[in-house]
Parts: structure tokens; C-alpha cells; sequence
């Protein structure tokens, strides 16, 4: 299959007065009708800039897409002018974001800030518009929807609210939706519910999912591949199942060993990985995690590594990592 | 006026007390509610709302012709036949403070409706394009502040005729420097919320998001301000006409009314203080619905959110 979006060696450097930030430095991926891409990653990692780059919606100054191409069905996003960007966000490619408490504007009712996008892009009329404003709303599991189309956001709970921009973001049917961490603000059992509707509304409707996320234990059940980000670059790439059981990189193994689990002993401490993420402002000449990692040596600090392949599907960028899966199995590192 | 409209059921808790029927509709029922609960500013709506109603049915109410000169009845006390008393000229006072009433109110609204809208608009484009645009409006802006307001006014209605039009213009376009720096700054605010970055993301155009994203969340400002530039507006006029350069006579304004006054204000006081009155009434009410205006549209007043 020839996958919807592909993203190729994206850059993203910030100009600012303390320097030039490194955000996302030359990194790759590709989605497929009907597959879901998370990307994982602690916070400054890059995740959201890549995402907002592809959206056209980076503030610039002082962000810059300075390198790469976003093709999306056989176009380079990156080379659009601003009108022509624009007829793309929202019909295309959609975007829901993290918090759906500030998401809504809270002026405007739900209904017209749902039939924003159909007017805007299909040309919708008005009774045709809030027809479809109500199918989705269904859609997205709100009961009683022609009562909510006249409401106002504050009239609805965190959990409706993100359904709301749910419906939104796939009311003119894109075909790539990206979901900036959906789940963060909400308490977990909403969080369930909402990533079920995501999953049943991608079975039904089909579009590629990018699932931009810091919860490794969300992923497992949403995702078809995982791409680990770290200070701008993706250090490893696999199919869902190969990230949880035969993770590649130490940064990999250190995320999973800091989620807590459900069976083992109790009072264990949870791992956390040593240090800080690096500072953006230099580019980096070696492995951008060689100063936190435990299985750091000479090659780490000279070279930085490419994504090797593992195996069909699992990428890892590390030096080291065929040594390291000789002698230590996840678990029993240092 | 009772807030509750539902009877409480029976297991309902101080908190958690709401029916359907108490939800607020929409945020301007939440405004209308709050803005109850101000008294001063309840009276003032009812006082301006009477005196412009009064003076806007003028012809219809006044006892007398407000240009009917009665030179067997001048400078007359009040009285019964004359409620306010009559001037040098014997006209009736309480006649003509309704059609001064006219011209000052609706010089203060349409030069407040000029103004605000002006200083809106250059705030809003100044704050949400910022960089260069910004600088170049704000800079504008600061110019146009640094210019004193009375003599120029003198300057330019010396040179236009005066008129309602022209004088509501020349008003409005003298006042709208303080509502562009308050709109700049909270467009400034708002256009980093997080709903403006999601209708982005849907497509809009900026100036769909300028005009139908922020501005409605800039209103309270944009609304307190308005209020507040009727009653300077009001000021300004009765200055003006005060200097002889408003509205010309025989039509009468308050403030040339008072201009009228100004040789017998010692003898005969009452010329002056009714004209004086009706200005202070209205600026002053004016002022206060601004404040309660500022009170129910001030979106960290929550405590009081049914």
C-alpha cells in the first residue's frame, strides 16, 4: 500500500534570541489509510513541532520549516503558499488538540463552530450543514446532538467537549488526523472512551492517525507503530509489538522500565532515566542521548547514528545495539 | 426580579442545585444576570433609557415649539406653565433641554459607535498581525494620542459646518486611540488560546478569525468602552458648544444652552443648572452602566456564576 502522508528528513529549527533551537532534526515516517502512527516522546521532543510543521500552522518568527517534504497525495505540504495550505487543514488533514477545556471557543455555540469547516471547504448552506453537524455529532457518541448544536461550549463536560472537537476535526472527512495527546487533560476513564471512539470512528471512516503521545501504556492498544522521538530525532521506529517486546534503544528500554506495572513487587521503586534532556541550541555531532545513556562508550560520543535496520518494519538508531542485545535482555540492565 | 424559575426538588444541595430550566443559555444570559445584580448600574440604564426616550419623542411631548420665542415671558422662574422657567429670549427651558437632549445623545452615541469601531479595528489588526504592523499602528496611535483634543476640535469644526454628522465624526475620529490599545491587548491575549490554533487548523481565514474568533472575546472591553465614550463624547459636544463652535443656534444643545446662561448665571441660576443637570445625569449614568458593564462582562468575576 502507498501510504497517505509521508514525511521525509523534516526540519524544524526556532529562531530565537538565545539562539537557534534544533527541534526536529531530519526526521521520517509514514502513515497508511487506516493505520495509526504514535509518536512517543518526553516533553520538548519534538513531537508537537513536527506535527504543527506538517499543519502549516507553525508560528513563524520565530519557527521555520527549513528542510524535508510532507507529501500528502503526491503533493510536498511544505512548498504550499498560505491560501493553498489552507484549503487543506480541515479538509484534508485535521488536527485535536490537548486540551479540550480552551479548544472551543467559548463565544460561539457548538453548531456553528462544528459547520465551520463543511461551510468553509465542502460549501455547505446552512440546514445542510447542521444535518451534517448532527450526524456527527451521533458519530461521536453525544446523546440528544440537535439539543447540543445550540449550546455553548461551558454547557458541556471535558469528555463531550473533546468529542465535540472530535466532530469537528473529522467533519469534512480528512484523511489524515492528527491527535496532539487527546487524552492528557481528561481523567482515565474518559480517556478510554475517548480512545475506543477514536479507534471505532478510524475502523469506520478510515483515515491514518498520527497519535502524538507520552503514555507508552495508551499506545499499546491504539497503535500500529510506535516512533520513539528524543531531542529531535526519532531513535527508533517499529511495529507496536516489537517496541514493547524487543525494544532496541536504551532510551526505548529506559521508557518502559519507568512505567509502573501492574503484577510485581510492590514497593519497588520505578526507574527513572538519569539527567536532562539536552539543550537544542547545538546540533548534535554524537548519539543525542549518549549523556544519559547507561551503555554509553566511544562510538556514542564521536558519531551520531542513523536508523539501522532491526528487522522488516524496527529501525534503531544506536551503535551499539546488536552488542547490547547479546548481553542484556530488557529488565536486567544496569 | 426572582432568579429561580424551577421550583428546588426536593433532594437538591446548595451547589449542585440546578434544573435544566437554570442552566444560562448562552454567555449573554450569564452577562444579563450579572449585570442585574449591579444597582447603580440597573437605575442608570433606566435613567438614561428614560431621558433618551423623553428626548427623542421630543416633538411629540415637549409643551412648546423649542425655537418659539415668547418675549412677553423672559427669563420667567419656573413655574407650572414653564416647569424649567424660560430664557432671554422667553423660550420654554424644559422644551428645549428635550431637544438639546436629542442632538448631545446622539452625537455621543454615533461618535462612540465611530470611535469604538475605528479602535477596534486598528487594535484587532494591530495585535493579532504584530511585527511591523504593530509597531506602525501603535506608533500612529501614540501621534494621535499626543495630539490635544480641544483645539484641534476647535480647529476642525471651524472648518466643517456643524452639524450632528460632522461633529459625531470629527468626535469619533478624535477618540478611538484608548479602545485600539485595549482591544491590541487583549487580541494579543487571545490569539494564543488554544481555540483560535484549532480553527486554524480547520482552515479559517484570519480574518474570519479576527473577526468572528476574538473579537466577540474581546466584547466586555470593547462594550465598557463604548459606554464610557457616549459620556465623553457627551463632554466634548457641550465644550465645544460651549465655545460657540457646536451645534449652531436657534437648535439647541446643552452645552449651548449653558454657552446661553453664562451672563445670568448669578441672577438666574436655573438656566444654568438644568442644562448642567441633564449633562451630569447622563454622564454620569453612562458611567455607571460602564462600570456594571465592566463588572458582568469580566470573565475572572466567576464567583458569583450560578
Amino acid at each position: 500500500m502507498t501510504p497517505v502522508l509521508n514525511v521525509r528528513n523534516l526540519v524544524t529549527r526556532f529562531h530565537t534570541e538565545e539562539g537557534v533551537v534544533h527541534a526536529v532534526n531530519g526526521i521520517s515516517y509514514s502513515v497508511e489509510a487506516g493505520e495509526t502512527l504514535a509518536i512517543v516522546g518526553e516533553s520538548g521532543s519534538g513531537k508537537t513541532v513536527s506535527a504543527l510543521s506538517i499543519m502549516g500552522l507553525l508560528r513563524d518568527p520565530p519557527g521555520r520549516v527549513e528542510g524535508g517534504e510532507a507529501i500528502l497525495a503526491g503533493r510536498d505540504l511544505l512548498g504550499l503558499s498560505p491560501a493553498e495550505w489552507r484549503k487543506v487543514r480541515g479538509r484534508k488533514m485535521a488536527m485535536i488538540f490537548q486540551d479540550p477545556m480552551t479548544s472551543l471557543n467559548p463565544v460561539l455555540s457548538i453548531g456553528y463552530q462544528l459547520t465551520e469547516a463543511l461551510r468553509r471547504h465542502l460549501k455547505s448552506t446552512g440546514s445542510e450543514a447542521s444535518a451534517r453537524a448532527e450526524e456527527m455529532l451521533t458519530l461521536v457518541g453525544i446523546p440528544n446532538p440537535r439539543a447540543r448544536l445550540s449550546d455553548h461550549p461551558h454547557q458541556l463536560s471535558g469528555g463531550q467537549r473533546q468529542r465535540v472537537m472530535i466532530a469537528m476535526a473529522l467533519s469534512c472527512n480528512p484523511s489524515v488526523l492528527i491527535a496532539d495527546e487527546p487524552t492528557t487533560a481528561l481523567d482515565v476513564t474518559i480517556q478510554a472512551q475517548i480512545v475506543d471512539l477514536v479507534e471505532g470512528l478510524q475502523n469506520r471512516l478510515g483515515m491514518a492517525i498520527i497519535w502524538i503521545t507520552h503514555d507508552l501504556a495508551l499506545v499499546a492498544g491504539l497503535a500500529h507503530k510506535v516512533a520513539v522521538m528524543y531531542a529531535g530525532h526519532i531513535v527508533e521506529e517499529a511495529p507496536v509489538g516489537e517496541i514493547y517486546g524487543r525494544p532496541k534503544h536504551p532510551y526505548t528500554q529506559g521508557l518502559l522500565r519507568s512505567m509502573p506495572k501492574l503484577y510485581g513487587a510492590r514497593r519497588e521503586r520505578l526507574d527513572s532515566i538519569q539527567g536532562q534532556p539536552p539543550d537544542l541550541r547545538r546540533p548534535f555531532h554524537h548519539c543525542p542521548f549518549a549523556p544519559r545513556c547507561p551503555h554509553v562508550e566511544e562510538p556514542c560520543r564521536g558519531k551520531r547514528p542513523d536508523l539501522q535496520p532491526v528487522s522488516p518494519g524496527h529501525a534503531v538508531a544506536c551503535w551499539r545495539w546488536e552488542e547490547l542485545a547479546g548481553e542484556s535482555k530488557l529488565g536486567d540492565a544496569p | 426580579m426572582s432568579e429561580a424559575q424551577a421550583p428546588p426538588s426536593p433532594d437538591s444541595q446548595a451547589g449542585n442545585s440546578f434544573t435544566e430550566g437554570d442552566l444560562p443559555r448562552s454567555p449573554g444570559s450569564l452577562v444579563w444576570r450579572r449585570l442585574r445584580r449591579h444597582k447603580p448600574a440597573v437605575a442608570s440604564f433606566a435613567v438614561v433609557g428614560a431621558l433618551a426616550a423623553a428626548c427623542m419623542a421630543a416633538p411629540l411631548i415637549a409643551p412648546y415649539p423649542f425655537d418659539a420665542i415668547d418675549l412677553g415671558a423672559i427669563r420667567q422662574v419656573p413655574s407650572l406653565t414653564h416647569w424649567m422657567g424660560t430664557d432671554d429670549l422667553g423660550r420654554d427651558l424644559f422644551t428645549r433641554i428635550l431637544f438639546g437632549g436629542r442632538v448631545s445623545i446622539l452625537i455621543g452615541i454615533f461618535s462612540a459607535i465611530i470611535g469604538t469601531g475605528l479602535g477596534s479595528l486598528i487594535g484587532a489588526v494591530s495585535g493579532f498581525y504584530g511585527g511591523r504592523v504593530d509597531n506602525l499602528l501603535m506608533r500612529f496611535t501614540d501621534v494621535v494620542y499626543s495630539i490635544p483634543t480641544l483645539p484641534l476640535l476647535i480647529v476642525l469644526s471651524s472648518y466643517s459646518q456643524a452639524v450632528v454628522a460632522s461633529m459625531a465624526l470629527i468626535i469619533g475620529l478624535l477618540s478611538w486611540m484608548p479602545t485600539a490599545r485595549v482591544v491590541r491587548g487583549e487580541v494579543l491575549a487571545i490569539k494564543e488560546r488554544a481555540y483560535v490554533e484549532a480553527a486554524r487548523s480547520l482552515g479559517a481565514r484570519n480574518l474570519r478569525i479576527i473577526f468572528k474568533h476574538i473579537l466577540p472575546n474581546a466584547m466586555g472591553p470593547i462594550v465598557v468602552g463604548a459606554t464610557l465614550a457616549v459620556g465623553n463624547a457627551i463632554i466634548l459636544e457641550s465644550s465645544l458648544s460651549f465655545l460657540g463652535l457646536g451645534v449652531q443656534p436657534p437648535i439647541p444643545t446643552w452645552g449651548n444652552m449653558l454657552m446661553d446662561a453664562q451672563a445670568t448665571m448669578a441672577t438666574k441660576p436655573w438656566l444654568t443648572i438644568f442644562p448642567g443637570l441633564a449633562i451630569l445625569l447622563v454622564v454620569l449614568s453612562v458611567n455607571f452602566m460602564g462600570d456594571g458593564l465592566q463588572d458582568a462582562l469580566d470573565p475572572t468575576a466567576r464567583q458569583d456564576l450560578p
